[in-house]
C-alpha cells in the first residue's frame, strides 16, 4: 500500500496534531506501508498534488480543515473541491475539523472513502495522550489490524466513549466533553452515506428522550 | 432555568479551579485556543458554546446511566 501523510505545523493546535501524527508514521513504517511524509513546508498544495499524481492508495492529513478543504502549512487549501478529483477512488484519513461535511461527501461521491469529522474538533492539554489515542485509533484498526471499515468505525466510537468515561473519572471534565463530541462527529463515508444515520452511540437522539436531572452533572464538575 | 444556572455555576467553579491548578491548560477548538479564564469569559456571553457544552454534559450523563445499567445486568446473577 502507498500512502501520503501531510502534517503542517504552523500554530499551537497543529504543533500538537503534528506530534499525534508521529505515531501514524511509525505504524506505517512498521506495517511496511510505503509512506511519503509531507511535513511543515512540504505540506502545501503543489507538493501534495505532485505526490498524488504519482499515485497513492491512502491520503492521511493532520490537521486544520473547513467544510470544503484541508489546510496546508501556508494556510491555503492543499485539497479542496477543485482538486479533490485526485482522491477519487482513494482513501482519506484525517482529523481536520468539519471537512467530512462537504469535501468528504464529494470524495465519497467520486468513489473514495473518507474518515473524518463533521464538526469542529476539540481537545484539551490535560488529556493529550487520550486524544492522540482517539484520533489515531481508526488508523490502527483499519490499516494495521486490518479491520473492515464498519467494524473500525464502531470500535473507534467505543474507544472515544471509553476514553470520555475515563476522563470523567480523572476529573478532566472538559476533556471528556470534547472526547464525547468528537466521537459523535466521526464519520466513515463508505460504511454509511453522507447525511445517513451512521449508527453512532446516539447520545443526541437519546437527549431528546431522556431529560436527566441536571443535578447529576453538577457532580461531574466538582472533580478536578 | 434555575437548574441551568446551577450547572453553569458548577462549570464556572470547575474552570476557576482548573485555572489555579493547571495555569497552562487550554481548550483547542479548531484554530481557536482558550485558557480556562478565557473559556469562563466566553461562556458568559457565547450562548452557542454554552449550549454545546451543556449538550455534551447531558450526553455524558446518559452514558453514566447506560454504564450503570450494564453493570446492574452483569451483576444480576449474584445475590
Amino acid at each position: 500500500m502507498k500512502a501520503i501523510l501531510g502534517r503542517p505545523n504552523f500554530d499551537d493546535a497543529t504543533s500538537y496534531t503534528f506530534s499525534f501524527a508521529e505515531e501514524i508514521l511509525e505504524w506505517c513504517r512498521q506495517a511496511k506501508i510505503d509512506v511519503v511524509e509531507l511535513a511543515k513546508g512540504e505540506a502545501v498544495r503543489e507538493r501534495v498534488e505532485e505526490q498524488l499524481k504519482k499515485g497513492t492508495d491512502l491520503f492521511i492529513f493532520y490537521d486544520h480543515g473547513d467544510e470544503g478543504a484541508l489546510i496546508g502549512q501556508d494556510e491555503r487549501p492543499v485539497i479542496d473541491l477543485s482538486n479533490c478529483h485526485w482522491l477519487a477512488d482513494k482513501e482519506v484519513y484525517t482529523l481536520a475539523c468539519l471537512s467530512a461535511r462537504t469535501l468528504g461527501a464529494e470524495i465519497w461521491r467520486r468513489g473514495g472513502k473518507y474518515w473524518g469529522y463533521t464538526e469542529v474538533v476539540g481537545f484539551t492539554t490535560d488529556a493529550l495522550k487520550e486524544f492522540k489515542e482517539a484520533f489515531n485509533c481508526g488508523f490502527l484498526y483499519m490499516f494495521i489490524e486490518g479491520a473492515p471499515h464498519e467494524d473500525a468505525l464502531n470500535k473507534a466510537r467505543e474507544t472515544f466513549d471509553r476514553l470520555a468515561s475515563e476522563l470523567v473519572s480523572q476529573g478532566k471534565i472538559m476533556a471528556a466533553i470534547y472526547m464525547r463530541k468528537n466521537g459523535e462527529s466521526l464519520v466513515a463515508y463508505n460504511t454509511h452515506e453522507p447525511g445517513e444515520n451512521s449508527g453512532g452511540s446516539g447520545g443526541g437522539c437519546l437527549l431528546g428522550l431522556l431529560k436527566a436531572p441536571l443535578g447529576i452533572f453538577k457532580g461531574l464538575f466538582r472533580k478536578g | 432555568m434555575g437548574d441551568e444556572k446551577i450547572l453553569k455555576d458548577a462549570v464556572m467553579r470547575y474552570l476557576e479551579k482548573k485555572e489555579r491548578n493547571d495555569p497552562g491548560w487550554k481548550l483547542y477548538l479548531g484554530r481557536e485556543s482558550l485558557s480556562a479564564a478565557q473559556l469562563r469569559e466566553r461562556l458568559q456571553k457565547d450562548k452557542k458554546l454554552w449550549k454545546e457544552i451543556r449538550q455534551w454534559a447531558d450526553a455524558l450523563a446518559v452514558d453514566m446511566f447506560n454504564e450503570g445499567s450494564k453493570k446492574i445486568e452483569s451483576n444480576s446473577g449474584t445475590p
